[in-house]
């Protein structure tokens, strides 16, 4: 498997069963946890009837999404859940509602009606994680078409603003994330990333390498996103991000230039996003890959060379010499 | 193969056929004992059952020791790693290859100092059941494998890195 696929299959597998059955006259209940990567869990459940929680709606299930990206994503809506929601709903062309009331440690609660549901929206739901982490990215959006407005009108050319707004959305654990900043020609996401294994960052200096190297060398992709690279934090972010003083090697900052034609209409900008978010995923996962491979072709190796010592052994001849007796014991002649 | 590197693997064949000449020879220190000569605590070795070292060297990265004795011969081996990429893979391999050392009879479970790669330890029970000329060809093709192996690897990696790098910028050409 080459690329990480962007919808969570588990997702579409329940919802799909659940709505087949449904539709059968033969509703189930579910009650399921489905993990995903960057520490995001969703609880499927069948919703309890209002007002009374001892008996289940099963024309409605509940979907809760927990993940730990949801503090700094708040950060990015200025703390305002409603906005955040809102968002999160309207990514999902309004066709669910909030779960009335939010599941215990879950970040949010959507309600899904098995009557109106159909193929799209399971396929939307699938994708949740993806649009709710959308959000900074269309923030910025936004920005940079605003900046770029102020840019056309003060007639001055060659003139860049950059947006003094930096979204950081930290979704793993030890600071690792991401930030976005706008500026009146590009938006710049910058990923934050750390090793735990030595092996694992000389193995990504490699990729890294050939991250940055592959569009030079490659005229086809040269329209694909710059690539940049550094150990200490670029000047965009080093406002919000002192450098580590304790351990130099240990942040790795992946820079990604994108330019206007990566979200010029909606599907071209949610593509975008979506390839981004899956970047470190998709990154960490192929240097595990490469390991694996290495790790068989040594094993494969280890036992060619067992071939050729073996080669160097004596036949036993002594064997011609053993008889047995009738118990099984060895009489050996000399 | 480069033109150095037989050479360096010709002086290494016949430095081993030459020692590779074992005998049973028991303890003279403690009774009943029968210990390969060269693994003996230093304080207690016998300098007469001893032999000397032989060191072949080809680079700063190359380089073999065989320290012979009259009953066993022990021969460390530095497998070239020019960089931190071959460094690791060196060591995963050497390593994979100790963990396996039971299978493989002949091998060191760890190499004599750091300064070295792998090791073999090679007694006269090894050339009594095994055929010595057989034994030196095994080392030999080793020390080849050994450098295609990593440097296949390496190039491996690199391949590698870059497909997927490419496959994934190709991703945001619309």
């Amino acid at each position: 498997m080459l690329h990480l696929p962007n919808e969570n299959l588990l997702i579409q597998k329940t919802l799909y069963e659940a709505l087949e059955k449904f539709q059968q006259k033969s509703p189930v209940i579910i009650d399921r946890i489905v993990t995903d990567f960057d520490f995001t869990q969703y609880h499927l459940t069948t919703a309890s009837q209002p007002g009374n929680e001892e008996e289940l709606d099963e024309s409605k299930i509940v979907l809760s999404y927990r993940s730990k990206a949801w503090a700094s994503l708040l950060k990015c809506a200025d703390n305002d859940l409603k906005t955040l929601t809102g968002f999160i709903l309207a990514k999902l062309q309004n066709k669910f509602t909030l779960a009335p009331i939010t599941e215990l440690s879950y970040d949010i609660s959507i309600l899904i009606d098995l009557n109106t549901l159909d193929m799209n929206d399971i396929v939307q739901l699938s994708l949740f994680k993806i649009h709710v982490l959308s959000y900074p990215f269309t923030k910025s959006i936004e920005e940079f078409k605003n900046l770029q407005q102020t840019v056309i009108q003060s007639e001055e050319e060659g003139r860049i603003i950059q947006s003094d707004k930096i979204y950081h959305v930290e979704n793993r654990p030890n600071q690792e994330g991401f930030y976005i900043n706008a500026s009146s020609d590009r938006i710049t996401v910058i990923f934050n990333t750390k090793f735990q294994d030595y092996n694992d960052q000389v193995f990504g200096k490699v990729f890294i390498q050939e991250f940055i190297d592959s569009r030079k060398r490659n005229r086809a992709i040269q329209s694909s996103p710059q690539v940049l690279f550094s150990n200490t934090p670029p000047l965009e972010i080093s406002k919000i991000c002192p450098p580590n003083k304790s351990n130099k090697n240990e942040d790795h900052f992946i820079t990604f230039v994108l330019f206007p034609r990566h979200f010029e209409n909606k599907d071209v900008e949610f593509l975008t996003i979506a390839k981004i978010l899956q970047f470190r995923n998709y990154f960490h996962y192929h240097i595990k890959c490469s390991k694996a491979y290495l790790h068989s072709r040594m094993r494969f190796r280890v036992g060619s060379f067992l071939k050729v010592l073996n080669r160097a052994k004596i036949e036993d001849e002594e064997e011609a010499n053993v008889k047995k007796t009738v118990s099984g014991k060895k009489m050996v002649s000399f | 193969m480069s033109q150095s590197l037989r050479p360096y693997l010709n002086t290494v064949e016949a430095s081993l056929e030459a020692c590779i000449n074992l005998a049973n020879f028991p303890s003279q220190e403690v009774e009943r004992h029968n210990r390969p000569e060269v693994e003996v605590d230093t304080v207690k070795q016998s300098a007469e059952l001893l032999y000397q070292p032989i060191h072949i060297v080809r680079n700063e990265y190359e380089k073999v020791l065989i320290e012979p004795s009259v009953n066993s011969l022990r021969m460390s081996i530095k497998i070239k790693q020019s960089d931190e990429i071959e460094k690791i893979l060196v060591h995963k391999f050497t390593n994979f290859l100790e963990q396996r050392s039971e299978a493989f009879q002949i091998l060191r479970r760890k190499p004599i100092t750091d300064e070295y790669s792998i090791s073999f330890l090679i007694t006269n029970k090894h050339t009594e059941t095994m055929k010595s000329n057989e034994l030196v060809k095994f080392i030999i093709e080793f020390m080849e494998e050994v450098d295609k192996e990593i440097s296949e690897m390496k190039l491996f990696l690199n391949a590698r890195a870059r497909f997927v790098a490419e496959q994934y910028l190709t991703e945001f050409i619309y």
